[in-house]
């Protein structure tokens, strides 16, 4: 607004309430924007057309990396609790009620299960540096089934979504895919960007 | 410029009181800027990241019923082969590799003359060789899509592998 000076004119605008209103929604955009959660791999992941959104909610992440380990994320804490809880039970880890919860502050996760124990009893700031091996998916040994089982029996509505690195040999996908199919689950996403 | 009036009321309501002392001015312009360069940044970060889901359903393997035959005039087998190659084949009883690539004028062609020819029935069998990359899987599959083709993903058998190394000159081919 512009001020009719008495002596001198002088066109000032008062900034006051654009500042207040700038920093109002820099606070809103800063509070909600999600942290994007350390991942044990990065992947990048292939573009394709406009297809719908990746749900935030109920998707069993399977995560695929260059070299074709497989990694197992959920989005939901509680869940991740419970299949691990599963796990332990049937595979018969000795994980205590500790490890549980140290494990399933993680949300992706790629290592066979004899490794969980070790995993479990590292800092937060050691486990970045822990090479997980990914999860076992071979038709002698395929632990991927039961982490999918026990994620299902958490929440019968989870979709399946599968993030591969674009360099992922195929036979590596398939194998991943097989696991599906062999427990009658023939719907799968693929979550990929969008093509610029 | 955002002024904060140091002088005193005075007392007088309402009245102009013009400050013999400097008023204490603040100016707020780069602070704003910076803001919206702020909000602007979180912004494009919160919603342009969001990464996108492609459907893929597979046929059942468990069914115990045989697999729908195809006519061979209203197939097609394409193949996925290593370092970014693509070959394709119609005939099954005398199959006869062709090369064609990911381009518009490769693949996408062939989707959209086969659809044209046979429209609603024509599919596709799509095998990809097990050290060919995901991403050309997915470039595949969003041509398909995106050509409305009907497809289906297949394990390659060794007969189809030998073919695609016949054709690379890395086996000699058949007598």
């Amino acid at each position: 607004m512009a001020k009719k000076g008495i002596n001198k004119k002088s066109i000032s605008l008062d900034m006051t309430a654009m500042c207040d209103m700038a920093f109002l929604l820099l606070t809103f955009f800063i509070l909600t924007a999600k942290m994007k959660a350390a991942e044990p791999v990065q992947v990048e992941i292939p573009s394709s057309q406009p297809a719908e959104k990746v749900p935030e909610q109920g998707l069993i992440r399977i995560t695929l990396a260059p070299d074709g380990r497989i990694f197992f994320g959920l989005s939901e804490f509680a869940n991740r609790k419970e299949v691990l809880k599963q796990l332990n039970e049937s595979k018969k880890i000795g994980l205590s009620a500790d490890d549980l919860d140290a494990l399933a502050s993680e949300e992706t996760i790629g290592m066979p299960v004899e490794d969980l124990k070790e995993y479990a009893s590292l800092s937060p700031e050691e486990r970045g540096d822990f090479l997980q091996e990914g999860i076992p998916a071979d038709s002698a040994n395929n632990e991927l089934q039961y982490w999918i089982t026990y994620a299902k029996s958490t929440n019968p509505n989870y979709k399946f979504g599968i993030k591969a690195d674009q360099k992922t040999d195929y036979e590596h996908y398939n194998k991943v895919i097989r696991s599906l199919q062999e427990l009658r689950y023939n719907k799968f996403s693929l979550i990929t960007s969008l093509e610029q | 410029m955002a002024e904060i009036d140091s002088s005193q009321g005075g007392g007088k309501k309402g009245g102009k009181v013009r400050s013999k002392k400097a008023s204490t001015k603040v100016d707020m312009t780069p602070m704003v800027d910076l803001a919206f360069l702020l909000i602007t940044f979180f912004m494009l970060a919160t919603t342009l990241s969001k990464p996108q889901a492609m459907q893929l359903n597979m046929p059942d393997k468990n069914n115990k019923q045989d697999p729908p035959k195809l006519k061979e005039s209203e197939s097609m087998t394409l193949i996925i082969g290593e370092k970014n190659k693509l070959y394709y084949y119609t005939s099954i009883e005398k199959p006869e590799l062709f090369v064609t690539n990911y381009g518009a004028k490769g693949a996408r062609a062939l989707f959209n003359e086969g659809n044209k020819l046979h429209p609603g029935k024509f599919t596709i069998v799509v095998k990809p060789m097990p050290k060919s990359s995901y991403k050309n899987m997915v470039d595949m599959v969003d041509e398909l899509n995106l050509t409305e083709s009907r497809f289906a993903i297949l394990d390659i058998t060794p007969q189809e592998m030998q073919l695609v190394w016949q054709k690379e000159g890395l086996i000699p081919q058949n007598p």
